[in-house]
């Protein structure tokens, strides 16, 4: 092989390198640390932030689809306190109150917290898990994971003895996967006397006639009786519990020294279909002036049952029922177009006869 | 004998200038390397300061009597809302080692008096055992407020030892 042969091997061999480089992007070394916060072996110290004391569980709110034969949530508790601490890790049940009040109380069926005590040093985190399988057919459970740490006992001796306790909550708000039955029914508005001069708070209780927990959105469109609107007021609430009433707040509103009766329009977002739906309840009041002006359906308080789509509640989205218009145009227009396609089968695979003469093996 | 020379035409200088170009690069310090770093934040409450774990009203008299429960102080890194609620419906006469028959007429009074940072706190007239909302707050400040036991006492109720529990839970909003 002459030299210039061994040019041109040289000078290929490097243009590919270099066609080679180009094409292939630089080798760049990626590691990922991801801290979640359900991570935790027990051993891992982490010096206290500062400013921040006491004992923590993390994360304060788990809001999941749970596979209800075989649940496992993870959680941490950490001791941010200057000192070693027992604490106690109990799971209850979840009950909520017309203010939205959070209570725990009775276990919670099929599901278990462990450990129980754990013995944190300062500074430590532990890992906790909560897992078993709900009872069946249950479309969703809400509890809460509370850790208590040991304090002192009061003496019994002392009288008037008043003991504290103090415990911080993990809120589980647990569905299973499926179509479950939602529903929100209007109970009552009221509008309540304020400080102000004729200011009133408008609020709204609604109560979750489905099987799941919601976050109601609605308004409350205040108007005179055949009149104009008066005013709109925006509902404000949280979490509604399944089984559960919650007073919703609507702000302030001033009515106008003429205004004597209001009828009021309350629109709320229907769970299931994202509708908004509007129900409209006329109020009156025996001292126009003073209120409290409680509004109420006429005939008394509407039908719970959140099937209701009349006096003042309305719900759906269970199984079999609620199924989107679009769906049924879509099956007939399927249905059609398979009737069209077994005609034209049929009819080009016999050919069409044209001839009227005898047979003519006759 | 001669060597022959070796030509260099357009086309093989032009490779050769590419090839001696992907040598510099690959004699040129690799490419900077780099590290992701992620973490997730999740909710976290914590009672950062709790109150006094014993409070005694002393021999009561009666009308009003006051006592000091602590503070509370709450860390948070979203909203939260503290809870108060008694074991019994108004102190209980105790026998050292448990509750018998006989309470006092008017339940026990939670006051929230003093407060710091941000929190909305609300006096709970009557402690009972549904519990009731004694602040709520937003978790951007670090929020503290300072309670008072109150219990009135009426001719009516008989002596004796009295006591109760009260549970406070911090946890987040819903």
């Amino acid at each position: 092989m002459n030299a210039g042969r061994w040019v041109r091997a040289a000078v290929s061999f490097t243009a590919t390198v270099a066609l080679l480089g180009a094409a292939v992007p630089a080798a760049a070394q990626t590691s990922s640390v991801v801290a979640a916060p359900s991570a935790g072996d027990g051993r891992l110290s982490v010096a206290a932030a500062e400013g921040v004391r006491g004992v923590s569980v993390t994360p304060a709110l788990m809001e999941t689809v749970v596979n209800p034969r075989a649940v496992s949530l993870h959680f941490v508790v950490a001791n941010n306190e200057p000192f070693a601490i027992d604490v106690n890790v109990t799971l209850q049940q979840l009950q909520q109150s017309l203010d939205g009040t959070l209570d725990y109380r009775d276990n919670v069926p099929g599901l278990i917290a462990e450990p129980a005590t754990l013995s944190l040093a300062s500074g430590a985190h532990a890992p906790v898990r909560v897992h078993g399988a709900l009872p069946a057919g249950t479309p969703a459970m809400y509890a809460g994971l509370l850790v208590e740490p040991h304090r002192a006992r009061l003496a019994s001796h002392i009288a008037g003895g008043i003991q504290v306790r103090t415990r911080v909550a993990s809120v589980l708000l647990l569905t299973t996967a499926g179509r479950h039955a939602r529903g929100l029914q209007v109970q009552d508005v009221t509008l309540t006397p304020t400080d102000g001069e004729r200011t009133f708070r408008v609020s709204a209780v609604l109560r979750n006639v489905g099987a799941v927990h919601e976050r109601p959105q609605g308004t409350v469109t205040l108007s005179e009786p055949g009149g104009p609107v008066l005013g709109v007021a925006q509902l404000r609430g949280g979490v509604l519990l399944p089984g559960a009433a919650r007073r919703l707040d609507g702000g302030t509103w001033t009515a106008a020294p003429a205004t004597e009766r209001v009828v009021a329009d309350t629109a709320i977002t229907d769970p299931a279909t994202h509708d908004t739906r509007s129900i409209r309840v006329p109020t009156w009041s025996d001292d126009a002036a003073r209120g409290p002006w409680a509004l109420r359906p006429n005939g008394g308080l509407p039908m719970l049952g959140g099937q209701d789509y009349g006096a003042g509640g309305f719900g759906g989205g269970g199984v079999g029922g609620g199924v989107p218009w679009l769906v049924w145009l879509a099956l007939a227009l399927l249905l059609a177009m398979t009737a069209a396609l077994t005609e034209y089968a049929r009819r080009t695979r016999r050919p069409h006869r044209t001839s009227t003469g005898p047979h003519p093996a006759c | 004998m001669t060597r022959p020379r070796v030509a260099v035409t357009g086309s093989r200088l032009a490779l050769l200038v590419a090839g001696l170009t992907a040598v510099a690069a690959l004699a040129l310090p690799a490419a900077a390397q780099t590290t992701t770093v992620t973490g997730l934040v999740g909710t976290s409450v914590s009672i950062s300061t709790a109150p006094s774990t014993a409070v005694s009203l002393g021999t009561m008299a009666l009308g009003a009597n006051l006592a000091s429960a602590g503070t509370l102080a709450v860390a948070a890194n979203a909203a939260y809302t503290v809870t108060a609620v008694a074991d019994q419906a108004a102190m209980t006469k105790w026998d050292g080692s448990a509750y018998q028959s006989g309470a006092l007429t008017t339940p026990l009074a939670l006051v929230p008096t003093l407060s710091t940072g941000a929190p909305v706190a609300s006096p709970i007239a009557a402690l009972g055992t549904t519990a009731q909302t004694l602040m709520t707050g937003t978790g951007i400040t670090s929020d503290s407020v300072t309670l008072q036991l109150q219990q009135t006492l009426l001719s009516s109720d008989p002596t004796g030892t009295y006591r109760t529990v009260i549970t406070y839970t911090a946890a987040p909003a819903l």
